[in-house]
């Protein structure tokens, strides 16, 4: 009798085991039905062109009307402390931006060519800089000796001798004609000033926008001859500048920002630069949002940010199909992808590599609702090398450690073989890569030789090499829990110790890596970069100016060839000509510097919610474009017309 | 009321106490908030002149006790303070004792009040559901295991509460949702409260699988707690005494030995309160809540230093105000603690 109780126990415990097991089973034991796997991509393009639609979704041949309403619920794993993106660079915001607001130019979606948006059309004239100093600004020709200038407003060209002229900076005078009758989601209007006033924070210290005021500063003046019409001048010729106002340059109503616009509600025209700053800086709708794109904010929470049609957009053709859009702030991952199998969130980005290729997506309770997929983005992760500490110094053993990491056999176990693997820090897919780059192999015997080339040998025995009487060891920073630097970490550890090479694994928080990369006080990392595709300028990462305290160099390349060639390639407005100096620069940064092991470029994972439909992913960042998704003609909620 | 004075005398300098030592861990911690603000999304490229602006607006820069000084107040000391600290005057007045527990770090138009104010509004219903939930269920369950000591009812609710108890909360979340969600009976919504606005009937709905996580934990312990301190009084004299008087058990149990087991169940109640009200990290992170508990965590995530200041010192006032809670409740059953 005295055993009965636990008999009734283990029963009890049995029957609830099942009884759970049953329930789960019940969603994840049902097959996958045919039909419902995704279409296999085909190899992935490089450079521009076309983008299919629905390429995901399983059904996606099958064509469906689209019609207009619905809310569309995208997660978002943290919530931007901030949506203005002069102040803020986060990626999160930029991705809300890109429908909350636009852009002076924008970069299309499948050519990645600059087109017109917020300015109608835009036209660049030429600086030409005289040997007495001044600048006179038109079209510059030359002819027969002579140097012809065409400026505005004059019927025929001012000839000056070319002994008078110091030089011709192209391209440095920019002009927007800006669409008339826009108006902010407020209902303000838009125009010139809104531009020339967020132009100025960069010569205002105390606003805290450090992270565009570089780019602002090569702006040296602006004008708005008409309140439909801004004009900026460059100091130099810069082949980045309208990727900068297609990017970069986040347009601020000043009605709401500037206390000295009569038309702000606290006016001041006395305002001092520093309160003028605070009001920027602390401004409220920093967060509240009020922009100019095709949706309008209408809530900003703990919870996310929510927004609705803005039936006002100067684009109606470009207006969006849904309603609304819910970027739900969900912190973990694992509760946004259980909120995706409750048709509680349409869109996630945050899909693991096990998820994607492991019983998760497979499951009934997902694929009832939902596809997945992948794009793939400028992003790739890399381990930079402190080319300043003497251990690394070696270009020989930094091809070395590349050749001791078996990167292949780390694409295929970690991340399923999903990711390209590149050379070099232009994007994979754009045109300013060298596909004819190849990448040092793995081959631990080519390690060691070079090694032993370079002095390290294990004298020893210790199975550690030395030189000198020191061992060959240096330390890794590892950001504390990112499981995808832990393991690489420990997989290059083990590689390493093979050829006799000690990584130490430091694990820091990223206030210390970031602080500790700022400072130098670093032999390796791990880091990862977001590129355009287009193209990037190498300034930032490669030039010597860079490498001081606080620069992006941290890798410290005081390289004189790669400043040549960076500075060459910044003032060439060609692009064809331009890019093909990036792939010179690619090439001898890999073959002659390796200031990087290059880890992978993996795509962006998704899950998607099946209901949507139009979806089309890009290789422009953000990769996709949620004002053409869209909920098929007899959904639930959905009308024929924009109309409500 | 000097015993309540007294006791309410010591909450301030154990506040005091709290807020010192906080800002002493925060400190010890590596990294400050200029730092990420400048690291993460600037990709490592830093302005010395605009990070030392930054430390210089939040008094990053100055000497410890000046910050601590300007969070509890009453002065300001920023360069906007009190012209004694050498400010400019225009914001004489701030800090902890003038009820400002500043703005976010990073979202310097956020005051850290209504913030916390709005997560409380979450965290607070769910808590009190909790605590009733657990009250509801602990109570009978400990009661009816100490009556039927030794037996199987008492073998299995041991096991039952033993098994409960030792289920860590993530696992515990997880399991709930994958039972109760879409992948099994799909009877509930297992994410979030739901939109602002939505009908009552959906977020009770939403809340029943954290209301349950939140609860087992505590329903174990003082299911435990019940049945020992029952089965004390039980085995006591006056029970005995009252048996062989001839009172029929149920007054036994209930009019007598039940009433004193209840006292330190009661004041069990404080030592919980402030734990459910202080929020779950994990519990608000399985199942995407935005509580006072993610707040916390969140605020130390960013080494914001006023998000973390402020849910420390709720904590420490819940905690303070949950020991006088049942110091009062203590003294009021026993004269003996008030006399000293």
């Amino acid at each position: 009798m005295k055993r009965f109780p636990l008999r009734l126990l283990a029963l009890a415990g049995l029957a609830g085991f099942l009884f759970a097991s049953a329930a789960v089973a019940r969603g994840c034991a049902a097959a996958v039905a045919s039909g419902a796997e995704p279409q296999e991509p085909a190899e992935e393009r490089l450079g521009p062109g076309p983008e299919p639609v629905d390429r995901w979704h399983p059904r996606g041949k099958e064509p469906v009307e689209p019609a207009y309403g619905g809310t569309l619920r995208v997660h978002i794993e943290s919530l931007p402390p901030s949506l203005n993106g002069m102040l803020l660079n986060s990626q999160n915001a930029r991705n809300m931006l890109f429908e909350l607001h636009a852009t002076l130019v924008g970069r299309d979606w499948e050519s990645w060519e600059i087109v017109p948006e917020l300015a109608e059309r835009f036209e660049a004239a030429d600086t030409l800089v005289l040997k007495d100093g001044s600048r006179r600004h038109g079209r510059v020709s030359e002819e027969e000796g002579k140097v012809l200038l065409a400026e505005p407003g004059l019927a025929a060209p001012t000839v000056l001798a070319r002994d008078d002229v110091e030089r011709v900076e192209r391209g440095t005078v920019i002009t927007f004609h800006l669409r008339p009758g826009v108006r902010w989601h407020d209902g303000h209007p838009f125009d010139a000033e809104d531009v020339l006033f967020t132009w100025r924070l960069g010569a205002n210290p105390a606003v805290r926008c450090d992270w565009t005021r570089p780019y602002l500063q090569k702006i040296v003046s602006a004008e708005a001859p008409d309140p439909l019409t801004v004009r900026f001048f460059l100091a130099e010729q810069y082949f980045y500048s309208f990727p900068f106002f297609a990017d970069t340059f986040c347009i601020l109503p000043r009605h709401l920002y500037d206390l000295r616009d009569p038309d702000h509600a606290r006016h001041d025209p006395g305002a001092s630069d520093e309160a003028c700053a605070k009001a920027i800086n602390e401004n409220s709708h920093n967060t509240e949002w009020v922009g100019l794109g095709p949706y309008r904010l209408t809530k900003y929470s703990a919870a996310g940010v929510e927004a609705e049609r803005f039936d006002g957009y100067f684009d109606p053709a470009d207006a969006g199909y849904v309603d609304r859009i819910v970027w739900r702030h969900v912190a973990s991952d694992e509760a946004a992808f259980q909120a995706l199998l409750n048709d509680e969130l349409d869109f996630t980005l945050r899909i693991s590599s096990d998820q994607y290729f492991g019983p998760a997506m497979q499951q009934e309770a997902f694929t009832r609702r939902n596809c997945k997929g992948y794009f793939y983005l400028g992003f790739f992760n890399y381990v930079p090398w402190n080319l300043r500490r003497p251990i690394l110094a070696d270009l020989r053993v930094r091809k070395a450690l590349a050749h001791a990491m078996d990167m292949e056999a780390y694409v295929e176990t970690v991340a399923h073989g999903l990711a390209v693997l590149p050379t070099g820090p232009q994007s994979y897919f754009g045109p300013s890569y060298d596909h004819g780059v190849e990448r040092l192999a793995y081959d631990p015997a080519r390690a060691r030789e070079l090694f032993a080339e370079a002095g390290w040998l294990d004298r020893d025995g210790d199975g550690v090499l030395d030189k000198d009487g020191q061992p060959f060891q240096i330390e890794m920073l590892v950001l504390s829990g990112n499981s995808s630097a832990e393991l690489f970490a420990r997989m290059l550890q083990e590689s390493l110790a093979k050829v006799g090479a000690r990584l130490v694994l430091t694990p820091v928080d990223s206030a210390t890596y970031f602080r500790r990369i700022s400072e130098r006080d670093f032999d390796c990392g791990q880091a990862g970069w977001n590129v355009d595709v287009t193209e990037n300028d190498p300034m930032q990462l490669w030039h010597s100016r860079s490498a001081g305290p606080g620069g992006s160099n941290h890798a410290g390349v005081m390289d004189p060839k790669v400043d040549a060639l960076i500075e060459q390639g910044q003032r060439m407005l060609d692009d064809d000509e331009r890019h093909e100096k990036w792939r010179e620069l690619h090439r001898y940064l890999y073959e002659q510097v390796q200031p990087y092991l290059y880890r992978e470029a993996p795509p962006r994972k998704f899950a998607l919610n099946l209901a949507l439909r139009g979806v089309q992913f890009f290789k422009v960042s953000p990769g996709y474009a949620l004002r053409r998704w869209y909920y098929p003609a007899g959904t639930p909620g959905t009308r024929p017309t924009r109309a409500k | 009321m000097a015993y309540v004075l007294r006791r309410l005398a010591l909450v301030p300098p154990t506040l005091l106490g709290i807020l010192l030592l906080t800002f002493g861990l925060l400190h010890l911690v590596p990294g400050d908030p200029a730092e990420l603000a400048f690291a993460g999304d600037r990709q490592g490229q830093v302005d010395p002149a605009a990070l030392a602006r930054f430390r210089a607006d939040y008094l990053l820069d100055r000497p410890l006790w000046r910050q601590v000084l300007h969070y509890l107040g009453p002065f300001d000391l920023s360069p906007e303070g009190h012209r004694w600290f050498g400010g400019s005057g225009e914001r004489p007045w701030g800090g902890l004792l003038t009820g400002d527990l500043k703005r976010e770090i990073h979202r310097p138009h956020v005051r850290v009040a209504d913030e916390l104010g709005r997560r409380l509004a979450v965290t607070v219903p769910l808590a009190a559901a909790a605590l009733l939930l657990a009250y509801l269920v602990a109570l009978p369950l400990g009661i009816l295991a100490a009556l039927r000591q030794g037996r199987v009812f008492d073998r299995a609710a041991s096991a039952l509460v033993l098994a409960l108890y030792c289920v860590p909360v993530f696992w515990g979340g997880l399991l709930l949702q994958l039972v109760f969600g879409a992948t099994g009976l799909d009877w509930l919504p297992v994410v979030g409260l739901g939109a602002e606005g939505a009908p009552l009937g959906e977020r009770l709905l939403r809340s029943i699988l954290p209301v349950v996580c939140l609860a087992y934990g505590s329903l174990a312990y003082l299911s435990r707690q019940m049945r020992a301190g029952l089965l004390e009084q039980l085995s006591a004299d006056y029970v005995r005494a009252a048996r062989a008087r001839g009172l029929p058990e149920r007054l036994v149990v209930g009019r007598h030995a039940l009433r004193n087991a209840l006292l330190p169940i009661a004041t069990l109640l404080a030592g919980v309160l402030p734990a459910l009200i202080g929020g779950s990290v994990i519990v608000e992170t399985v199942f995407d809540l935005p509580g006072v508990g993610r707040y916390a965590y969140e605020g130390l995530q960013q080494r914001d230093y006023f998000i973390v200041l402020a849910t420390t010192t709720l904590g420490g006032l819940m905690t303070c105000l949950g020991m006088l809670l049942s110091d009062l409740l203590a003294a009021a059953v026993d004269p003996r603690i008030r006399h000293g």
